[in-house]
């Protein structure tokens, strides 16, 4: 780093000084990966270091001789820092950054298997998520790791869709839009809880957090995507089928997905295994997977006319 | 595991690439160089005439739109980012779709607030994506590259407008069609350039994919926009 740097203007100096701590994220981390928590301590770090000397070394040039000017700046860059790192640190205690970043560390590969998977799940034969000492493995690494990119990107998709399917029937303006947007929203977060609800009163042991719960749920925007892009192209009777061949799709996927997760080992190989719980258990997994074909039937029918 | 390398002012030169973990402490001298007279270079930009100061940053602006619009691989537009022309763009755009003709009962087109909200929001969401997949470009430059880009769509808007000057029939749909397909290709094209090159290549994909659908919906917002009569 260029400590020195150009002496061209106070401002011009003050967004050196920004932008150092913000070319970091293009400079420093070509040494590490962002797939993990792991670099916002580092980083942070990092950044702590570059706060220090850039404002003592460049102040020599502003426009105030003074130097408890030179105090003033550098006390506050360090208070910038550290208000920035505390902000961090709060955030991360409601939004779960680092484990986000799990969700989201998928590429390309992944997602046009995974597509595949939620359109034709019948030909897959081994379900498990693999694991690395202890913690699942990243999405890159297996395909039925649960993620977050296709669902948010899925519900993005379908809120466009079902402006362009209302623009056709000349009953679109962008509030309806928002609308969608914050009736799909509420419809997921209700799906989310009641499923949450039901998994605490069978008092299931499982290790589903609500990130994947959430990211099961929104597997079937996909669906609902194909079933109204087809009636579009093609009419309602396209709808329906496409609908309808979704619809079993993401039965099957769920069933076949969270039968490893909900069912005792046992039962999850397929060996009869009697009891009242283990009842309970295969007919909440049932529920969840028919709940998804009447969702997605109930949030598309009305875009196609 | 970090390893950094701390220059600072220390007798013994042998020992400038020495490799210190982040949790020793560190200390040493900085001397801080305390000129006599300082503002005869121009080094304080609050005594100059307040034309210099727009002029510059109205060239600042032009130069990244020039950027936009012949992208090639340069970091300019990454390196010295700034909001004004993002935001300039909007309001031209929004203001250029007004007087849209109501649709449905008392709509007209979008409203200003709306446009607003849907390339501000576009583009955090996009921001956060590629954060998200583990981009390496920060926060605001990612926005300014977004709103940068829209200058293609812009210009295409205001194309549109000239053509539907003269009546709108199937003629002038095709025209605006092509106008505003080519725009929306070369918005996306000249986003990506910039910002999939902060993704490792098995992602870039991911990343062009919300870039694509935000352009596409400005885009159909510039193309069903029918003046009122």
């Amino acid at each position: 780093m260029n400590y020195s740097g150009t002496h061209s203007g106070f401002t011009q100096q003050a967004n050196m000084r920004l932008r150092n701590s913000s070319m970091d994220d293009s400079d420093g981390s070509q040494l590490f990966e962002n797939t993990s928590g792991a670099e916002v301590g580092p980083q942070a770090g990092y950044r702590n270091q570059q706060g220090g000397p850039p404002p003592a070394g460049s102040s020599g040039h502003s426009l105030l001789t003074d130097p408890m000017s030179n105090l003033a700046m550098a006390y506050g860059s360090s208070l910038a820092t550290q208000g920035r790192e505390m902000m961090d640190k709060n955030l991360d205690r409601f939004i779960p950054i680092s484990k986000l970043k799990y969700y989201f560390a998928v590429d390309t590969l992944y997602v046009g298997k995974k597509l595949g998977l939620l359109v034709f799940p019948y030909m897959h034969k081994n379900w498990e998520v693999s694991y690395q000492q202890d913690t699942p493995v990243a999405p890159r690494f297996d395909v039925n790791a649960p993620d977050l990119y296709i669902p948010s990107m899925g519900f993005i998709t379908y809120l466009l869709v079902a402006g362009l399917a209302l623009g056709t029937q000349n009953r679109f303006s962008p509030e309806l839009l928002g609308v969608h947007a914050s009736s799909a929203l509420v419809w997921l977060v209700m799906e989310v809880l009641v499923v949450l609800l039901s998994l605490y009163l069978v008092t299931v042991n499982t290790d589903l957090t609500t990130i994947d719960l959430l990211a099961f749920s929104g597997y079937k925007y996909v669906g609902m995507i194909v079933g109204v892009v087809a009636g579009l192209l093609f009419g309602r009777t396209a709808y329906y089928l496409s609908l309808l061949w979704c619809c079993a799709a993401i039965f099957v996927f769920m069933i076949r997905s969270l039968r490893l997760k909900l069912l005792s080992e046992a039962a999850a190989e397929g060996r009869l295994v009697r009891g009242a719980r283990n009842q309970l258990r295969m007919y909440l997994t049932m529920a969840i997977a028919a709940a998804q074909p009447i969702f997605m039937y109930w949030l598309t029918y009305h875009l196609v006319r | 595991l970090v390893v950094i390398h701390i220059n600072i002012v220390r007798p013994f030169a042998g020992l400038s690439d020495v490799s210190i973990s982040e949790d020793v402490p560190v200390e040493g001298d900085i001397s801080v160089p305390v000129a006599a007279s300082v503002t005869e270079d121009g080094f304080s930009t609050l005594d100059e005439p307040v034309k210099e100061t727009v002029l510059r940053d109205l060239r600042a602006v032009g130069s990244k739109f020039v950027h936009v619009l012949y992208p090639r691989r340069s970091s300019a537009l990454l390196r010295d980012w700034d909001l004004w022309g993002p935001l300039l763009l909007c309001v031209t755009l929004a203001l250029l779709l007004q007087g849209g003709e109501a649709d449905s009962e008392d709509r007209g087109g979008p409203q200003f607030a709306e446009v607003f909200v849907i390339i501000w929001f576009g583009s955090i969401i996009i921001t956060l994506n590629s954060k998200l997949l583990g981009g390496t470009i920060s926060f605001f430059q990612s926005l300014c590259v977004l709103g940068y880009c829209i200058l293609p769509l812009t210009v295409a808007m205001a194309v549109c407008r000239l053509v539907l000057l003269g009546g709108s029939s199937t003629v002038s749909f095709a025209v605006r069609l092509v106008v505003v397909s080519a725009s929306f290709g070369w918005s996306t094209f000249a986003s990506t350039a910039f910002l999939a090159d902060s993704q490792p290549p098995n992602r870039k994909a991911l990343v062009v994919y919300p870039v694509f659908l935000f352009y596409f919906v400005i885009g159909w917002m510039i193309l069903t926009f029918a003046p009122s009569q």
